[in-house]
């Protein structure tokens, strides 16, 4: 029925542009569409390889997950969008609820991304694992005395530890990963445990973390690996000194395994073209650019047989929470209110 | 008695303008006083130095024998206990006509500041204002309350900017002559100034004309008028003709000469010129014929502007009887004996 | 006088007035309508995370946000006023050049200030670890306070903020008659006495002009609060979306943001009672005083030190980060961004002017409580998050899109598509309802100096209000006009959450750049698109100055 449609929107963003005296109007023939809470450069190299491989168009447009989302349902039926990818399942699952994507499978997706690390009903799949990890300071924290997530709340750990704000989704989903694993009692003793054990009131990002603990001032933060592999790979000194006075080590080994959470991607339910869709995501999970996301941002891949880059090399192996992570967005919201009782700022 | 107010040789300079020029004079207990002259003419900068808001560069100002300019020495403004009237008034327009009032008397207790404000408010004769703000009064009634914030933290001199400037003709007269009797009533000493001659008689004991920073003349409107001492002074005040005479050698006299035959002690020979203001002429049928330039009727006379054989004009009251139209003869003869003289 | 039939046929200048009238109204409900959408979330039902919110994290966020208002309140006025004090009535060493480079601090984001200042302050910064190293100090050993704060955000937010102040109330004391000042003080009113009690209150409009752009920026600020984690109630309408996944809880807070805006808006218009402004003549302007010795050399030292403070230390940072990283950032892609960047914001600020003229001076012309109300609520949005407004203008427009589609559908079976969403129209659209706020009170400002009976003395010798709006009212208005313009350029220059929302497919800004590179925490990377971000703000400040400057000359 899109007969009137391309016509009239290109007309649109003609004059637009042409208000802007930028005549840049291309008129291609087959174009994809993706709205992605990756960062541009954490997405636009795959997707020109994708463009150079196939001749297929793909526009970007990035933002958060959640605006994307609304963006998403405002829009409707008539949304652009093919693709969605967001940094995290939680997005996901919501999208999959709202019904802005489109259940769609391919015998290469089911085979490329293992069944924990995408929906159940077949509207998305990781893309790249991010693993939340503990990093402590080289000359004060003796790593033995590291275990779990769970030992952080104990009182030795008083003024010691450091983590950015609760308003963060990756602290969100560790503590949803908590709430799935001990429940919520157990998950709020463990919080008020932990938020007490603070050095500071939480501020910054994880890299903020990563050169508080460089600076003496806590022993252990809780931080996504990747942050600790940009800093060590970093053009800037400071940044590579601070690094290297740092350890990483990986929690729950000994148990369920290290908390990891996703970015992922699924085909809209606008979407025109999902079959194109399907073959970009599958394009996304296959074993060059799976390699791509942990040369270029130390994300690990969805799947263990895919070679690491040399820095995760250096950093081992470990076990990661094998949980669904579907069920890790359905419990983000219980994990915020739990956060906000803690008072974890 | 000394002198409520004293300036001895005061210089006004900006950059290398001097704008005004060894000025003195003083004013006693009770006078009101009067700076005259043209726009320019350094009358503003004037008074501003008085007031404290310019620094003068020779000479000094003293205030009841207490000094309050020289060159090195500047008493600001707030401590001079000098109270101003501004051009434009300047009421504070974010306060109430009370509060404007009581802005000067921070040194009475809230129930003196009261009574204060409801005396000055009651000698302009706006007892009722004071809650408004100054934007819901009139024009004219802005000026009075301007005076009474000016007079209500009783100043030992007011100074008057341009006072009448901002109202019409009619406001004007009627509250020049109210406003000095007020003033004379209240025993303030007060220093206007002003370019309207007419304000100036209206209000002033004692005026200063000045011109190009320097005084010309000082004294009563009468002294001024009746002998002026310069041919600046002869021009600006009143409507008289600085008319001039060039004795002819031969032929028959100008119709100046047969009307100045009238006058006595005329210079004999040389050029000079002679104040010819208009009263010294009047309509005379046997008198010397004028052209007829313009007709002004003034109420209860006309003034003519009549011109001579050599183009100057010259200025005549006559009675509504007497009619001409513009090109038409009006013969004239002199009534004043006495003229003023310039060579 | 001529008495108009009953019915039959209006007097054609009531036709006009009517027009104007509508129109107002018309354009102001239209640009009002993102604030509308949120502001009828407060008529949907709760959800039972309300309780949640109510019982742990309310009390904490209205606290915040109370004391980081309070707290950049107290800053911008004092920065603000004092600094266009010393420059509109005092002659100091460096003035000329102090009076625009005062204004340097806004071309500067609220976040990227806070990033820089986090770099060098931090305990990791160099500040810290120099001491750490000169007095072999470890943690713990000193007191340094910590930038990452509550203070630490006031700091940062007044001293970008503060120039909004500056820039009107510099402008008002400038134009300032000269002799209610020296009626003052000629009252026995010393100098202090005059400023407080004759000077600030007759540049109050302005003031509050300014401080009311500052503290609804204040409102809006996400990016610092966030970074520096304080949870005020900004950042708690984004934990309610985005954490707890609640877009109507979310638009509800932001609702209550709205009220309370209103509340607080009213209520400084009541105060101002019946008191009025207008410049009580323009023939004395002030002189500026010189000063000497000790005074001037404060006067010109605390000017210098809020330049550096606001300006020179963050731009030195952000030099230093640049030169390891530029290589990597001037692609090819730059070029691009600057042109969006400049371009969007060209025709934004543009737009906001118009429709800010058309408003003020309608709401001047044509006074009434309906438009007046609908012009009030139109400017709102400048206190909203750029994303909420976003979401305010995502929801209207996709369901106008819609329903034309399903229209077009039924009619002529063919579809529509969208026809505003996703386009650069919808995004120019969101810049305006954010925006024009701040282009509006500056032309507001501008015209409460202009007396009204320059108006009356026009039309009656039969000018148009048209005429009246070009010959007297645009001349007299060319400071404010320039102030407005520049105020929104820079505005769009630096705006984020919108453009990160709305913008159209594969189109990227300067902001948007450095926002995705700085919350990746490559600090570095993102200091050239920021530093481009300063200096194509630092243009128009140049130029506006330039003219202002011009513009005081000739009337002197």
């Amino acid at each position: 029925m899109k007969v009137l449609y391309p016509a009239v929107r290109s007309a649109i963003q003609t004059l637009t542009y042409a208000l802007l005296l930028a005549a840049t109007a291309p008129v291609i023939a087959q174009e994809l569409n993706v709205y992605s809470a990756r960062q541009e450069a954490l997405i636009k190299p795959l997707l020109d390889e994708f463009s150079a491989e196939t001749g297929i168009t793909v526009n970007l447009v990035t933002g958060k997950g959640d605006a994307l989302l609304t963006r998403l349902q405002a829009e409707g039926r008539n949304s652009p969008a093919d693709i969605l990818i967001t940094s995290d399942a939680g997005r996901l699952v919501r999208a999959e609820q709202a019904g802005v994507l489109l259940a769609k499978t391919s015998p290469e997706l089911e085979a490329a991304v293992p069944a924990h690390l995408r929906s159940p009903q077949h509207y998305w799949y990781g893309l790249s694992v991010r693993a939340r990890a503990l990093v402590y300071n080289l000359a004060n924290v003796n790593p033995d005395t590291l275990s779990t997530y769970e030992a952080l709340a104990q009182p030795q750990w008083r003024g010691r530890i450091c983590v950015r704000s609760s308003s963060n989704i990756y602290n969100q989903s560790l503590v949803a990963s908590m709430l799935a694993a001990q429940g919520p009692a157990k998950t709020a003793v463990w919080l008020d445990g932990l938020v007490a054990n603070f050095a500071r009131p939480p501020q910054g990002g994880d890299r903020d973390q990563i050169k508080a603990v460089a600076a003496g001032l806590c022993d252990v933060a809780i931080v996504n690996s990747y942050y600790l592999g940009g800093m060590i790979t970093s053009k800037n000194e400071a940044e590579r000194a601070a690094a290297s006075k740092v350890g990483i080590f990986w929690p729950n080994q000994d148990d369920r395994g290290t908390h990891v959470n996703i970015s992922g991607a699924g085909v809209t339910a606008a979407s025109g073209q999902p079959e194109l869709a399907v073959q970009l995501i599958t394009f996304l999970t296959r074993d060059t650019s799976q390699q791509w996301y942990a040369e270029t941002n130390n994300e690990f891949p969805v799947r263990g047989n895919v070679p690491v880059s040399e820095l995760l090399a250096t950093w081992g192996t470990f076990n990661a929470d094998p949980i669904d992570v579907s069920e890790l967005g359905k419990l983000n919201a219980q994990a915020v209110m739990a956060m906000d009782r803690a008072r974890w700022k | 008695m000394p002198d409520r107010l004293k300036l001895d040789n005061v210089q006004v300079q900006y950059g290398d303008v001097v704008a005004v020029r060894d000025v003195s004079l003083s004013l006693q207990t009770g006078d009101i006083g009067c700076l005259l002259g043209p726009s320019g003419c350094g009358k503003t900068s004037l008074l501003r130095a008085i007031a404290g808001f310019e620094t003068i560069t020779a000479g000094t100002i003293s205030v009841e024998n207490k000094l309050m300019a020289t060159d090195a020495v500047n008493t600001p403004a707030e401590h001079r206990n000098i109270g101003m009237m501004f051009q434009d008034f300047a009421l504070f327009p974010h306060l109430t006509i009370a509060r404007n009032i009581a802005f000067g008397l921070r040194h009475l207790t809230s129930a003196g500041q009261r009574e204060r404000i409801r005396d000055m408010l009651a000698l302009v004769g706006l007892p009722d204002v004071g809650a408004k703000f100054p934007h819901e009064v009139s024009g004219g009634q802005q000026q009075r309350i301007a005076l009474a914030r000016a007079l209500a933290p009783k100043p030992q001199l007011l100074l008057l900017d341009e006072p009448f400037s901002g109202l019409d003709e009619e406001q004007r007269t009627n509250l020049a002559s109210e406003i000095r009797l007020l003033l004379k009533t209240q025993h303030v000493t007060a220093l206007l100034v002003t370019h309207d001659q007419h304000e100036a008689f209206e209000m002033a004991d004692h005026i200063t004309l000045m011109n190009e920073g320097q005084v010309v003349q000082a004294g009563t409107g009468e002294s001024l008028y009746q002998a002026p001492a310069s041919p600046f002074a002869a021009r600006f005040i009143g409507e008289g003709s600085l008319t001039k005479v060039t004795p002819s050698a031969d032929g028959p006299p100008s119709a100046l000469q047969l009307i100045l035959n009238a006058a006595s002690q005329l210079p004999a020979s040389a050029a000079y010129q002679v104040l010819l203001r208009p009263e010294h002429l009047v309509y005379d049928p046997a008198g010397v014929p004028l052209t007829t330039i313009q007709r002004h009727y003034r109420g209860s006379h006309y003034l003519y502007e009549l011109s001579l054989d050599d183009g100057q004009i010259v200025k005549c009251i006559a009675e509504l009887t007497v009619e001409r139209e513009p090109g038409q003869p009006l013969p004239v003869r002199l009534t004043e004996k006495e003229l003023i003289v310039f060579r | 006088m001529e008495i108009a039939p009953a019915s039959a046929q209006l007097h054609p200048s009531r036709w006009h007035g009517m027009a104007w009238r509508a129109g107002l109204i018309l354009t102001a409900l239209t640009v009002a309508l993102p604030v509308l959408v949120i502001g009828s979330s407060l008529f949907t039902p709760y959800s039972a995370t309300w309780a949640h919110i109510l019982d742990t994290v309310l009390v904490d966020y209205l606290l915040n946000s109370l004391a980081l208002m309070l707290g950049v309140g107290i800053g911008t006025l004092l920065l603000g006023v004092v600094t266009a004090w010393l420059c509109a009535t005092c002659e100091f060493t460096g003035r000329k050049f102090l009076s625009w480079a005062l204004l340097l601090p806004m071309a500067l984001p609220a976040y990227i200030i806070a990033y820089t200042y986090t770099g060098m302050l931090d305990f990791s910064g160099p500040v810290q670890s120099s001491l750490r190293s000169w007095f072999n100090w470890g943690y713990g050993d000193y007191y340094f306070p910590e930038i990452r704060s509550l203070g630490g955000a006031i700091c940062m937010l007044s001293l970008v903020l503060y120039p909004y102040i500056y820039l009107i109330a510099r402008v008002a004391f400038t134009h300032q008659s000269g002799a209610a000042l020296e009626a003052a003080r000629s009252l026995g009113a010393g100098r202090w006495r005059t400023f407080f009690q004759v000077a600030l209150p007759m540049a109050r409009p302005a003031i509050v002009a300014g401080l009311s752009l500052a503290l609804m920026e204040t409102l809006a600020d996400y990016g610092t609060v966030d970074y520096f984690g304080v949870s005020t109630f900004t950042t708690g309408i984004f934990r309610t979306w985005y954490g707890l996944g609640e877009l109507n809880t979310a638009a509800q807070l932001a609702g209550f943001l709205l009220l309370f805006v209103f509340i607080l808006m009213a209520v400084e218009r009541a105060s101002r009672n019946r008191m009025q402004f207008h410049t009580t003549s323009t023939r004395s302007k002030i002189r500026r005083a010189p000063l000497h010795g000790p005074s001037a050399a404060l006067a010109t030292g605390f000017c210098v030190l809020i330049v550096t403070l606001g300006f020179l230390l963050p731009a030195l940072q952000l030099l230093s980060w640049a030169s390891t990283s530029w290589r990597t950032a001037l692609d090819g892609q730059f070029l691009h961004l600057l042109w969006n960047s400049l371009s969007l914001a060209l025709i934004a600020s543009l737009i906001c002017l118009l429709l800010a003229l058309f408003l003020g001076y309608g709401k001047r012309r044509y006074p009434g409580a309906t438009q007046t109300g609908a012009v009030r609520i139109a400017a709102m949005g400048y206190a909203v998050p750029g994303t909420v407004i976003a979401v305010g203008v995502l929801i209207p427009f996709g369901a106008l899109d819609n329903q034309l589609d399903a229209l077009s559908q039924t009619l002529f079976g063919v579809s529509t598509g969208l026809l505003l969403s996703g386009t650069l129209v919808a995004l120019i659209f969101a810049y305006v309802v954010r925006f024009l706020s701040v282009s509006l009170q500056t032309v507001e400002s501008g015209l409460s100096r202009i007396k009204p009976s320059l108006d009356e003395a026009a039309r009656s010798m039969g000018s148009s209000n048209e005429r009246v709006l070009r010959d007297i009212h645009l001349p007299l208005l060319r400071g404010s006009l320039l102030t407005a313009l520049l105020l929104v350029f820079v505005d769009v220059l630096k705006e984020l959450p919108t453009t990160l929302i709305l913008r159209p497919f594969n189109f990227n800004t300067l902001a948007v750049r450095t926002f995705e590179l700085a919350s990746d925490e490559r600090l570095a990377d993102a200091a050239l698109p920021a530093l481009a971000i300063v200096i194509i703000g630092l243009l128009p400040v140049i130029l506006l100055m330039r003219n202002l400057d011009k513009g005081a000359a000739s009337h002197a």
